[in-house]
């Protein structure tokens, strides 16, 4: 039987993610690097001009559904969308899905309205934007020395105008002692290590391109 | 509680305290794989059992100074699953049912002549994938397909709603097939 084939190759993985998938989940709500808390702004400032879009856009031009979003309820954890070609997962920020603030009100502007308004361009935009993807590398990948290289290599630039934009994308980076180094990358290859979170580098677009689409 | 590397040379001078050792610092993290197998207590406490024997047999020729751990409970869970095989517990046949047809549409063509090598070699190549999916995600995966525990309890462990536990699994398992596709595996 082809699933317990399955089971039985699930017998020789690597070790260390038996012993990785042993340990407790980190604390969902600890404390958040400052970059993070800039772009949770910035993706809810995003998400409001969204809603505002759905809304402004109501009864105007008649926008055909493209989209459909499957779950927005207030205070959940994330939205989904059903496209097409897949499921999209929007994480909404901790702060907003608690409170009830910026984006919480906006999802439910988008959810009311979006029978008549949504579109999966603009949908796939926000998720793109909010959810944040997170690439997992080894220390010993290509791309996380290629990374690694180009912050030690980088030109540090001023912090504020960048650090108000929403962080693209995550990188988590394994070293070979099991801790993880993570990086928010920006728009314009600006990146930003975690453990430093006011200082902005600009690396080169290439490693910041290939970041971006995940090695390939 | 002693560190792995002085358990595993008590089982190299073949010291019999080695086996207690290992009770005390791994016993009821074993038992409780065993037991989310089995769903049997007693199932769960002779797994553990066994797993110290088929231990002490394979230290030598095995030094698992590394993942000394994930070398006991991959033990654990093979002696467990032989469990739920040979003694054919309608119950327990049924969720390890569920797991395979979860599985079927990612893996590749029945083969019953699948050697052990085939099998290591599948194994690297989903190791190899579940290194490159966020940690989140692959944490459930394995909690779900490695340590087989049910939606409601990873739901538990990771303190997240069950729509968001289907959805990782459903978007990792899409990704697992979409990878091993790439790697020449015919679905």
């Amino acid at each position: 039987m082809r699933g317990e084939e399955f089971l039985a190759a699930m017998e020789y993985i690597d070790p260390a993610l038996i012993e990785e998938a042993d340990l407790l989940p980190e604390k969902r709500r600890g404390k958040r690097p400052v970059a993070f808390a800039l772009g949770t702004a910035a993706a809810a400032c995003f998400a409001v001009l969204i809603g505002l879009g759905f809304w402004n856009s109501r009864g105007t031009d008649g926008i055909e559904l493209e989209t459909t979003l499957e779950t927005a309820d207030r205070g959940a954890e994330e939205v989904e969308f059903e496209t097409e070609e897949a499921i999209v997962t929007a994480a909404i920020p901790e702060e907003s899905a608690e409170d009830d603030t910026a984006v919480g009100a906006a999802w439910d502007i988008a959810e009311e309205e979006s029978a008549e308004s949504a579109t999966r361009d603009s949908a796939d935009e926000f998720a793109a934007k909010a959810a944040m993807p997170t690439l997992a590398l080894a220390e010993s990948d290509e791309l996380a020395k290629r990374l690694l290289t180009a912050f030690d290599e980088g030109t540090e630039v001023a912090g504020d105008e960048e650090a108000q934009k929403a962080p693209l994308l995550t990188v988590e980076i394994r070293t070979e002692s099991g801790t993880t180094r993570t990086f928010f990358l920006y728009e314009n290859a600006i990146a930003v290590d975690a453990d430093e979170p006011e200082r902005l580098v600009k690396i080169d677009e290439e490693t910041a391109d290939l970041l971006f689409s995940g090695g390939d | 509680m002693r560190e792995d590397r002085e358990i595993i040379h008590c089982y190299l001078k073949r010291e019999e305290k080695a086996i207690r050792y290992t009770s005390e610092k791994y016993g009821a993290r074993l038992r409780s794989i065993s037991k989310t197998i089995t769903r049997d207590a007693l199932f769960a406490e002779e797994c553990e059992n066994d797993t110290y024997l088929k231990t002490w047999e394979a230290i030598p020729p095995h030094e698992p100074y590394d993942y000394f751990f994930a070398f006991l409970a991959r033990i654990t869970r093979h002696l467990s699953l032989d469990v739920c095989k040979n003694r054919l517990r309608a119950k327990r046949s049924a969720e390890l049912s569920e797991f395979t047809s979860e599985m079927e549409e990612c893996i590749p063509s029945p083969d019953d002549t699948v050697s052990k090598i085939e099998a290591k070699l599948l194994g690297e190549a989903i190791s190899e994938f579940l290194w490159r999916v966020p940690t989140e995600r692959r944490m459930i995966f394995l909690r779900r397909y490695w340590y087989l525990e049910s939606v409601a309890e990873i739901c538990a462990r990771f303190a997240i709603s069950e729509s968001k536990v289907k959805s990782a699994l459903f978007r990792t398992r899409n990704e697992l097939r979409a990878f091993l596709i790439k790697e020449g595996y015919e679905l």
